[in-house]
């Protein structure tokens, strides 16, 4: 049996390919949770991966259907272990019209998308096999999937929105083909035993395109031992798309600093331990004069803190009811000064309702600090520096998982774990991700901007950024005031259609001879660029010529 | 005699999680939120935390084998009259997630693209690059 459910006015459909009565069939009841809807298991777990599509389409334009063929059915576990799914691109495509490079293979609704037409016309584009199995007796028992929609999974769930959205990303095109498995040492090399770091069918992909090393280069230019050594190249390894380039200081943390302004005896960038509670730095930050409360802020916190930065020694009670206080007699944020010397650690507990900053300096920072203050005001910035940013290298491009110690056969189709906040398509399925892949919170969206995946939302194969003419339908015959000429209507290289260009004719037109000559050089145009031919431009010609414009 | 050790085993490890998990807090670049779903694991009867044995590990990869293969051998290059080339890849290439009950008794997720990176994943042998540890921070 085979279902498709699909968004009205989105592109992305999940294929449901299992059988009556099982995988998201299964009658089965369930509770509704989380924004899941579902009263059956299968519902359930078709309105998550319905979501993940979703999710995705908000993201993607394609003119071509984005098919993905997903089943709920039991997979490998134990007690101990599982496999939790698996997807990928079911083909990859190369050399076709609207390839943006040749000689290199694209992931299938990749390639869809930028050629407009269906590559392997009845075939789907992704196939995702997810297990069904998960928290039944003897499969990882005490786990369960949580089919909520809200990322608000529970300890003992993994939330299968996150696992789905991300592994449909790999679909879609966060993955190389380059090879990373040890060939057959009994066997010669060739394209059946190849080496690892060798391109598939000697073509490199769409996403290796955009991979490189900060070290040795681009992976283009390499050969297979080379790309070989460069995937375990760990925190070398980095993507340099335009698009995740200028995202990363969008998405990514800076490094969190207290920097000293005034005076200049104690000016300069301070040691300092991050707080577990609270907003984290950010940047540009706040600059303000500290003002200290030598009370050690227990009960209460001067007033005098409203609008600065509140300086509190360490000691007595804890950092939340520290910076509780001071947040509730108006600081910005504050600094802990430590009371036992060392470099300063960071600052635990927790507090929701905490919504400032704090940090801990030493205490010999704190020392100098203090005795500053007795003589005159001290300014202090609280920011993030954003040329040493969690996941990025120094020239900002976003790292990709390369670990040495997996070798042979490390990852290169993920983030590095190092990125911070967690990012979706890192190989870790993090409990604090959202189901979010775009800027600010995610790079992939970004990702696939650079493979290709680019804006259209009239999916006219004109990218938006250069697209004068929204809406234009392709496809449809051409009409003139209702009546059919029977062309076909195509869209310019600037993405106007024909039919709004004669539009723009109607509308300008200040008599009828004037409108015919104004779509006669339309159609001289069109057929200039080899949309239509002489009888179609005729056919057009002669519609607009019966039609009573103006 | 069992039951008892692992009912305190059980007690240990939900006590670690009580103490550690909860009290533990999560400073911006000192410690970053991992897939941790705390849960109490199941203990054999030395009070070991169960993980995965030889034969689970070989039954995953042998269900993962074909998607994580990369071997391109019986896949065809079809050469179109347009000039454009195809290739089913039939189910290979793809990317898989796997679970794993750690030695700490908590589930592990990992998503996959190769046998290799799969066993050693089921193995317990994978070590995060970079990836910052947990702190316990003081909290006064």
């Amino acid at each position: 049996m085979m279902t498709t459910y699909a968004f009205a006015g989105a592109d992305i459909v999940i294929v449901n390919v299992n059988a009556p009565g099982v995988g998201f069939n299964d009658a089965t009841p369930a509770v509704p949770i989380g924004g899941n809807t579902g009263t059956t298991r299968g519902e359930q777990a078709l309105n998550v991966f319905t979501r993940a599509a979703q999710i995705w389409s908000q993201s993607l334009d394609s003119g071509v259907q984005i098919k993905v063929e997903a089943s709920f059915e039991p997979r490998t576990c134990s007690t101990t272990s599982a496999v939790l799914g698996s997807a990928g691109t079911k083909s990859v495509d190369s050399d076709f019209a609207g390839a943006e490079f040749p000689g290199t293979w694209y992931h299938e609704a990749l390639a869809n998308k930028r050629s407009g037409v269906r590559q392997t016309p009845g075939d789907n584009d992704i196939r995702a096999r997810f297990n069904s199995e998960l928290g039944k007796p003897g499969c990882l028992d005490g786990t369960t999937w949580y089919f909520g929609l809200d990322d608000q999974e529970a300890t003992g769930q993994i939330d299968l929105l996150a696992v789905v959205l991300h592994e449909i990303g790999h679909g879609l095109g966060f993955s190389t083909f380059v090879n990373k498995v040890a060939p057959d040492p009994a066997q010669p090399l060739s394209e059946d035993n190849p080496a690892i770091g060798h391109e598939f069918f000697a073509l490199p992909d769409i996403y290796e395109r955009y991979v490189s090393d900060d070290i040795t280069g681009s992976w283009l230019g390499m050969t297979d031992g080379q790309r070989a050594a460069s995937m375990v190249n760990d925190q070398h390894l980095v993507w340099v798309g335009g698009r995740v380039h200028s995202a990363v200081p969008q998405v990514l943390s800076g490094t969190p600093r207290v920097t000293v302004n005034s005076p200049a005896a104690i000016a300069g960038s301070k040691p300092i331990g991050t707080a577990g509670f609270g907003s984290p730095l950010s940047s540009p930050g706040i600059t303000r004069d500290l003002v200290y409360d030598s009370s050690l802020g227990c009960a209460a916190v001067t007033p005098a803190v409203a609008g600065k930065i509140a300086l509190i020694d360490r000691g007595v009670c804890t950092f939340v009811v520290k910076v509780k206080n001071a947040q509730n007699a108006g600081a910005l944020a504050v600094i802990i000064a430590d009371n036992a010397p060392g470099a300063p650690a960071g600052l635990g507990g927790a507090d929701p309702t905490i919504t400032i900053p704090s940090v801990r300096i030493s205490q010999a920072d704190g020392v100098a600090v203090k005795a500053q203050l007795l003589l005159g005001p001290v300014n202090v910035t609280m920011d993030t520096d954003l040329t040493h940013i969690a996941g990025a290298n120094a020239a900002l491009d976003a790292k990709l998982y390369a670990p040495t110690v997996i070798a042979p056969g490390s990852s290169v189709s993920h983030w590095d774990v190092s990125e911070t906040p967690n990012q979706l398509m890192e190989p870790f399925i993090n409990g604090d991700l959202v189901a979010s892949v775009k800027v600010p919170k995610d790079l992939t969206e970004s990702l696939m901007r650079d493979i290709g995946w680019y804006p259209d939302a009239d999916t006219d194969l004109v990218p938006d950024d250069s697209d004068s003419c929204a809406g234009s339908a392709v496809g449809a015959s051409i009409s003139i005031v209702g009546r059919s000429t029977g062309v076909p209507d195509k869209v310019f290289p600037n993405g106007c259609s024909i039919s709004q260009r004669i539009d723009a004719c109607a509308a300008d037109a200040a008599n009828h001879g004037g409108f015919a000559s104004c779509v006669a050089h339309v159609g001289d145009d069109a057929k200039k660029a080899g949309m239509i031919s002489g009888a179609q431009k005729g056919a057009i010609q002669s519609v607009a010529a019966g039609a009573g414009i103006p | 005699m069992d039951r008892n050790l692992n009912r305190n085993m059980a007690l240990i490890i939900t006590m670690f999680i009580l103490v550690f998990g909860v009290g533990t807090a999560s400073a911006q670049h000192a410690a970053k939120a991992q897939a941790d779903n705390a849960q109490l694991a199941s203990v054999d009867a030395n009070g070991k935390v169960k993980t995965p044995t030889p034969e689970e590990i070989q039954q995953i990869t042998q269900d993962t084998d074909k998607n994580l293969s990369h071997s391109t051998k019986g896949l065809v290059v079809v050469k179109r009259e347009d000039g454009s080339k195809h290739v089913d890849l039939q189910d290979r290439f793809q990317a898989v997630s796997l679970a794993r009950v750690g030695a700490d008794g908590k589930i592990a997720t990992e998503c996959v693209t190769s046998q290799e990176e799969a066993k050693k994943f089921l193995e317990g042998e994978t070590k995060p690059a970079s990836k910052p540890a947990t702190v316990e921070l003081e909290t006064k």
